[in-house]
């Protein structure tokens, strides 16, 4: 199975060669690739996922995209006019998009000679780095990604929106890519979108530098549909003194993975990390975090609540590296979940591996279902049962939710958390 | 309005109600007082469904409707509110939220237009201020971090929005200070009238002073003992309950 997925790989690179510039070397990287073992159940850390999902079906690139359907995909960011930068089925599509003013945001394939230039230094610093096959199989296969670069001392308030749409079947590539210089600030949002029943197999990689004491706030919706197949890889680095708050929502889709990568290479560096995953009929969703403190006097703060329901299946993994000159750290990783049926599934472990002697590291994981005294309570109000489940699970999550500090942004995620609930089959 | 008739009921299997017996007017209050495992709060569980407290013999009938066949939610509509002993936390469930959804289904259920969303909102505020509880309240998790005293004074608060029939009130005084005491009982005493009733379970006779009962039953070991008015609560705060069991043994 790995030999015809990989041999798929070199098909669809290879069609993609003719595809605009790109940055990342693709042959390189498809031949580094099919070199990799591929990961499979035993592999440590893909234990749960069943990669016949991944392995076992066909794997082309998108073909023409159907831009009405994606610009349909489109009408709550249009409703909130913000600046939005469109990718579909990998590619960048200008008449969808919104320039942001004040800062250099481009796509890849539209970039001047310096901004290629800039782009090519950066790209894959990050996500390469650590063999991640599936980084490279992004890299592979991208046809096209986003730059973009704040200047020094540049601070952009308003959000900017990076929109992923999916309209048709086939695989899609597309990479994200942002340096945030010094004493600077930015907040963006990445959103993975889809049509509904579309045989879509994303791969997207987002890498993210945030320099010497600036602020970044990253809102990373997936928001998946039937059909779907999304595995992406996020890798961030702070330098020192830098603030950066990342608000993670999976939802929907077929299959998701998520290997979110976070390095503390600076001292005085603060972190929080939300995120909440929802899976139900037959969704399975693997979260993996790893956060690595390098330096001292960093303080992270991983808060992520997870909910299955029907026969859903959700596994996450938090492990929280803090390296030996990591003295004085301050790490603090909270993973609940929530059962809403006997038939689904969630698996959590929390990893700490600690090396250095001056720390202080608290976690806590648990699963279970929802309390019947809150229940009865609702209940005994007037509230109907199905109603007061709702209510709880999403004040269950609603830490998460509340922890956005964009509104507007926020409000892209709620109608998908209750469309979670409406029509949900009991336990 | 309320009619328990020979009411039986167990915990775990073990009978703890053993044929109680209550009759309740509209408009009337009633005080519950009894030595601590006497069954008092039984007696509210039961009325109101919670899992685990099962009647197994007898009746509670409210307006007619027999309670022990309904779901919680549809006593509720029946007319039923209890303010518990011991109010559970919601954590990330707002206040707002709560009572929405409550007085929404209470509405659509007793056939009542439910208010729009201002006129819940005045309403919402004007409670707040009776329970002396800041508006910001609204906002919070239901009883998330409040304190002993705010989460009574918020079972006050849903009583006032939700205008139940019969309230039944479970040592809503014990743990508070005098204050705290005096905004429970004015809550209570702004909702009674001719169509209401309330059953007040306590401990202390204190609370008695400020909301003045027409009937005091003392229950004791899942029956009630003893019948009479409010002197009988007097009676009981200065000798105990000793002579009471005596007498009936
Ligand atoms: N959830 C429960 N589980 C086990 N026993 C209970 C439970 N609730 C009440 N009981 C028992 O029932 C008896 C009556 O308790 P309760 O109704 O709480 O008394 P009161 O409110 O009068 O102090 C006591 O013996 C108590 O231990
Ligand atoms: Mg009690």
């Amino acid at each position: 199975m790995h030999d015809a997925f990989k041999s798929q790989v070199l098909n669809a690179a290879s069609s993609a060669a003719d595809a605009p510039w790109m940055p990342t070397g693709r042959d390189q990287a498809s031949k580094d690739f099919t070199a990799l073992a591929l990961p499979d159940r035993k592999t440590e850390g893909w234990k749960y996922n069943d990669l016949s999902k991944l392995y076992g079906s066909e794997l082309s690139l998108a073909g023409d995209s159907d831009l009405e359907a994606a610009s349909g995909l489109l009408a709550d960011l249009s409703a909130i006019d913000v600046p939005v930068l469109a990718l579909v089925d990998g590619r960048f599509c200008s008449a969808l998009s919104r320039m942001p003013a004040g800062v250099s945001a481009v796509a890849f394939s539209q970039a001047s000679a310096e901004q290629q230039a800039s782009i090519t230094q950066a790209i894959g610093t990050q996500a390469r780095s650590d063999g991640h096959a599936f980084a490279l199989l992004n890299e592979a296969l991208s046809e096209d990604g986003i730059w973009i670069d704040v200047d020094s001392g540049v601070n952009v308030e308003r959000t900017v929106h990076v929109v992923s749409l999916r309209t048709v079947a086939g695989s899609a590539a597309p990479r994200l890519l942002l340096r945030v210089g010094d004493n600077a600030s930015l907040s963006f949002a990445e959103h993975h979108r889809s049509v509904a029943g579309l045989a879509a197999f994303d791969l997207p990689v987002t890498e993210l530098q945030i320099g010497a004491n600036s602020s970044v706030h990253h809102y990373r919706f997936a928001l998946g549909e039937e059909g779907n197949r999304h595995v992406g890889r996020v890798a961030a680095r702070q330098s020192a003194d830098s603030r950066y708050y990342a608000y993670l929502a999976v939802l929907g889709g077929d299959f998701n993975r998520l290997d979110f990568g976070l390095d503390l290479q600076g001292q005085n560096c603060e972190s929080e990390l939300y995120g909440l995953y929802m899976c139900r009929a037959q969704e399975h969703t693997d979260i993996h975090l790893a956060v690595d403190h390098a330096l001292p006097h960093c303080n992270s703060k991983e808060v992520f609540r997870g909910i299955a329901a029907e026969h859903g299946k959700a596994v996450f993994n938090g492990r929280i590296h803090i390296h030996q000159d990591a003295q004085k750290t301050n790490a603090e990783l909270s993973n609940r979940n929530l059962l809403l049926s006997r038939t689904a599934e969630i698996n959590t472990k929390p990893e700490l591996e600690i090396y250095a002697d001056d720390v202080k590291c608290a976690h806590g994981a648990t699963v279970g279902q929802l309390d019947a005294e809150a229940l009865f309570y609702l209940r005994s109000r007037g509230t109907p049962v199905e109603a007061a489940q709702s209510l709880l699970s999403y004040g269950f999550i609603n830490e998460v939710l509340l922890a956005m500090p964009d509104e507007a942004t926020a409000g892209l995620v709620k109608p998908r958390v209750d469309a979670f609930f409406d029509g949900l089959q009991g336990a | 309005m309320l009619s328990i008739e020979n009411l039986q009921a167990s915990v775990e299997d073990k009978a703890i109600l053993k044929g109680l017996n209550l009759s309740v007017g509209a408009g009337e209050v009633h005080a519950i007082m009894g030595p601590n495992g006497a069954g008092k709060s039984t007696l509210s569980n039961v009325m109101g469904g919670r899992p685990g407290y099962e009647a197994t013999g007898g009746s509670v009938t409210l307006g007619g409707v027999d309670l022990l066949e309904l779901e919680p939610e549809e006593r509720a509509y029946a007319g039923l509110f209890l303010a518990f002993q011991y109010p559970v936390e919601l954590p990330g469930v707002s206040n707002m939220e709560f009572l929405k959804t409550a007085v929404e289904a209470n509405c659509e259920h007793r056939g009542i237009e439910a208010p729009n969303t201002a006129a819940f909102l005045k309403a919402a505020r004007e409670a707040c201020a009776q329970v002396n509880l800041s508006p910001d309240f609204l906002k919070r998790g239901v009883n998330e971090g409040f304190s002993g005293g705010e989460r009574k004074r918020n079972e006050i608060l849903q009583m006032i929005m939700l205008q139940p029939k019969l309230c039944v009130l479970d040592e809503t005084d014990s743990g508070l200070d005098i204050d705290a005491l005096q905004v429970v009982a004015d809550g209570v005493n702004s909702l009674r009238g001719a169509d209401r009733s309330f059953v007040v379970i306590t401990h202390y006779q204190r609370l008695l002073d400020y909301i003045v009962p027409d009937f005091v039953h003392v229950l004791s070991d899942g029956k009630i003992i003893k019948s009479g008015g409010s002197e009988l609560a007097l009676e009981l705060e200065k000798n105990g309950y000793g002579w009471i069991e005596q007498e009936v043994a």
